[in-house]
């Protein structure tokens, strides 16, 4: 099931609290991107609409056709999405520049999700992800309550804790509209 | 830790004179393509490799690690 | 787009998906997939068919490659392969004016002959090798992998076991890659009819050397991958190889002539006791025309026996469909003779040369290749290729001693070499 869907965010996401790893993110972002300042709020996505997630946690997950490791996510996120239901809804945003790739990707590894292009990498851009695959649990507000890079089995408890844990938060309790 | 951060704080100072090289991890189809790939025929390079040291002096240098879709 | 890139390795965890699915009640349509079987396994085959001219060298090489991929970035490998070799190889004497006769390596009074002016050829050499390497690969913390595996090859003389670890760090995002390998070879070799003496004279009796020597190898190897744009790719690698012990090879032999390039005697060749090699690397892949790809290379190669050798090497891999390509490639190579090399001796410099040796292998040369290889993905997904390859060296003469290079002039001290070797590979996931 496809639903072309555009996000627009409220606010900047904002990036779980670990000192470290942001200074190490910044660092390296310094150096390999062009022209981001440290502190200089990043673009948000032209005309992106997130009404259609008011007051949902969602599970937004990065992939592209060559990406190994996100074929295996595929079923594991179908498991999710069938297991959380209507509380928790997952969008795959592919990166391909090639559509055809996506779709051959999809017709071999069907998506029992939301799939959204974004060939020019906007929304990879926003969210600033630093591997492939990816992912970001947003609340309703559209903060970042969660963020991982990569996917392997062995960690799947671990991602899965973090669904549960986003759907615990406080703020979904009042479903506020972004 | 410490000593990775300083190893990456160095690096990326090094390689902020020659960020336009660098690229973000989801452009990186192409390189993720097998024929991308440092050594995408390893038995052919192998043979070949087998047949130059039983015929030449000269042997070593081919590598490993790096490029592909840096997956995971 | 590659159909062997992201190809599913995850057919076990789609079945497994199913399995869960079907487990909590949810009803849902059964994803269409080709098949469900497992795809951990990738094998990769190949064949090799090599032909020197003249009689020489012929070797068939079957080989295999398994791969296993035990998820988690974990990764077993696992590769076999048996090399068998016939025909003449130079035993290292020079030719002369008369027939000369040789007392083959094993002794006891068998001896084979060579005609005038010809390049004294070592008929008795048929041999089996069989090697096998197992590798594990699995990512530590801190974005780096670590591999460590082991070797081993036998032959009927020669016996070697080693073991090897690389390490790999990935920094900024994966575009810089940093290596480091180390790998630790003993070998030992058992002559047929014995070891020589070094610089002794050849004489149809037992060799006095020893029944066994051996020799061990110590490699390193630091390299640098950089991503150069999206489309871009550069490696730099050096390599160290420290190797000590018996280097000799103990069925060549020098001639010593007189005056008129007449053989008087031969005697065994002596090597140093050890060889340090470097070589510097530096590989560049670029995808182009939205479609190929170019592979450029150059190793410059130094060690403590004096040769020095360039290597240059140019690749052009045609995608002339999605599934299909061509791929023509050039390699040239020029080495330097090694210092202790020697055409031939003159009668008495066996007595003062410290070492001596007429292995073409350390002598000088260019060398060309020229090779065309074709891939083919079938429709279900496994990989066919050909691959043929013309070698050809053009030696010169070298070490030649000056009391005799008048005389030596008339015989052609450094012959040609040419070969051609074909690969059939077959590679697929199961």
């Amino acid at each position: 099931m496809m639903l072309k869907t555009l996000l627009r965010l409220s606010a900047p996401a904002r990036r779980p609290s670990r000192p470290g790893l942001a200074l190490l993110s910044l660092l390296v972002l310094a150096g390999a991107s062009n022209g981001y300042g440290a502190d200089a709020p990043p673009p948000v996505p032209q005309g992106a609409s997130l009404a259609a997630y008011a007051g949902k946690i969602v599970y937004v997950d990065f992939w592209a056709s060559w990406c190994g490791p996100c074929a295996q996510s595929f079923p594991w996120l179908n498991r999710m999405q069938a297991r959380y239901g209507d509380r928790l809804r997952i969008v795959a945003v592919n990166l391909d520049t090639d559509a055809g790739a996506a779709r051959e990707f999809l017709g071999r590894h069907p998506a029992r999700f939301d799939v959204l292009y974004d060939p020019a990498g906007q929304l990879a851009e926003h969210y600033r992800i630093g591997g492939m695959p990816s992912a970001v649990i947003l609340d309703a507000g559209g903060h970042v309550l969660h963020q991982h890079t990569g996917f392997r089995d062995a960690d799947t408890g671990d991602y899965e804790a973090a669904i549960r844990s986003a759907l615990d938060h406080p703020s979904t309790a009042n479903g506020a509209a972004p | 830790m410490s000593l990775r951060l300083l190893t990456i704080v160095l690096f990326a100072l090094g390689t902020s004179a020659c960020s336009g090289m660098n690229v973000k991890p989801w452009q990186r189809g192409t390189l993720a393509r097998a024929d991308m790939q440092l050594d995408p025929n390893p038995l052919q390079t192998r043979f070949e490799e087998h047949i130059y040291f039983s015929k030449e002096a000269a042997s070593g240098g081919r590598g490993f690690g790096g490029g592909g879709c840096g997956c995971n | 787009m590659q159909l062997t890139d992201a190809d599913p390795k995850d057919r076990r965890r789609l079945s497994l998906a199913l399995a869960t699915v079907g487990l909590l009640g949810v009803a849902g349509a059964v994803p269409a997939a080709a098949d469900d079987a497992p795809r951990d396994w990738t094998f990769d085959t190949g064949l090799l068919f090599y032909k020197e001219n003249g009689g020489r060298v012929q070797v068939i090489e079957p080989a295999v490659d398994a791969t296993l991929d035990l998820g988690n970035d974990r990764t077993l490998s696992a590769g076999f392969v048996v090399d068998s070799l016939s025909g003449a190889t130079p035993n290292g004497a020079a030719p002369a004016a008369t027939p000369q006769t040789f007392t083959q390596p094993s002794g006891r009074g068998k001896t084979y002959t060579t005609a005038p002016g010809a390049t004294p050829l070592d008929h008795t050499f048929e041999d089996t090798r069989f090697a096998g390497d197992l590798g594990y690969l699995f990512p530590l913390t801190g974005g780096s992998k670590l591999g460590v595996g082991l070797s081993g090859s036998k032959e009927y003389d020669f016996t070697s076991v080693g073991a090897n670890a690389h390490y790999a760090l990935d920094l900024n995002q994966k575009n810089t890659t940093l290596t480091a390998g180390a790998a630790f070879e003993y070998d030992q070799v058992d002559p047929v009819g014995n070891a020589p003496v070094p610089l002794s004279v050849m004489v149809d009796a037992e060799k006095t050397g020893g029944s066994q020597k051996s020799k061990n190898v110590k490699d390193l190897l630091l390299g640098l991958t950089q991503v150069l744009g999206p489309k871009g790719l550069l490696q730099l690698n050096y390599s160290l190889s420290l190797s000590n012990g018996y280097e000799n090879d103990p069925y060549k032999i020098l001639s010593v002539v007189d005056a008129n390039a007449v053989p008087q005697y031969y005697v065994y060749e002596k090597r140093p006791g050890s060889r340090t090699k470097n070589a510097l690397f530096a590989e560049y892949k670029r995808f182009v025309f939205g479609r190929d790809v170019v592979d450029l290379s150059y190793r410059y190669f130094t060690d403590s026996w004096g040769v020095r050798a360039h290597t240059a090497s140019l690749a052009y891999r045609w995608n002339f469909t999605e599934r299909k390509s061509l791929e023509p490639s050039l390699r040239f190579y020029s080495q330097r003779q090694a210092d202790f090399f020697h055409s031939a001796l003159y009668t008495g410099q066996d007595a003062t040369v410290d070492y001596a040796s007429a292995d073409p292998r350390l002598g000088a040369f260019n060398a060309w290749t020229g090779g065309l290889g074709y891939r083919q993905i079938l429709v279900n997904g496994h990989e066919l290729s050909v691959h043929v390859e013309y070698y050809k060296q053009f030696s010169r003469a070298a070490g030649v001693p000056q009391q005799a290079a008048a005389a030596l002039s008339q015989f052609n001290l450094a012959p040609d070499l040419a070969a051609v070797n074909i690969t059939l590979g077959y590679r697929f996931n199961w």
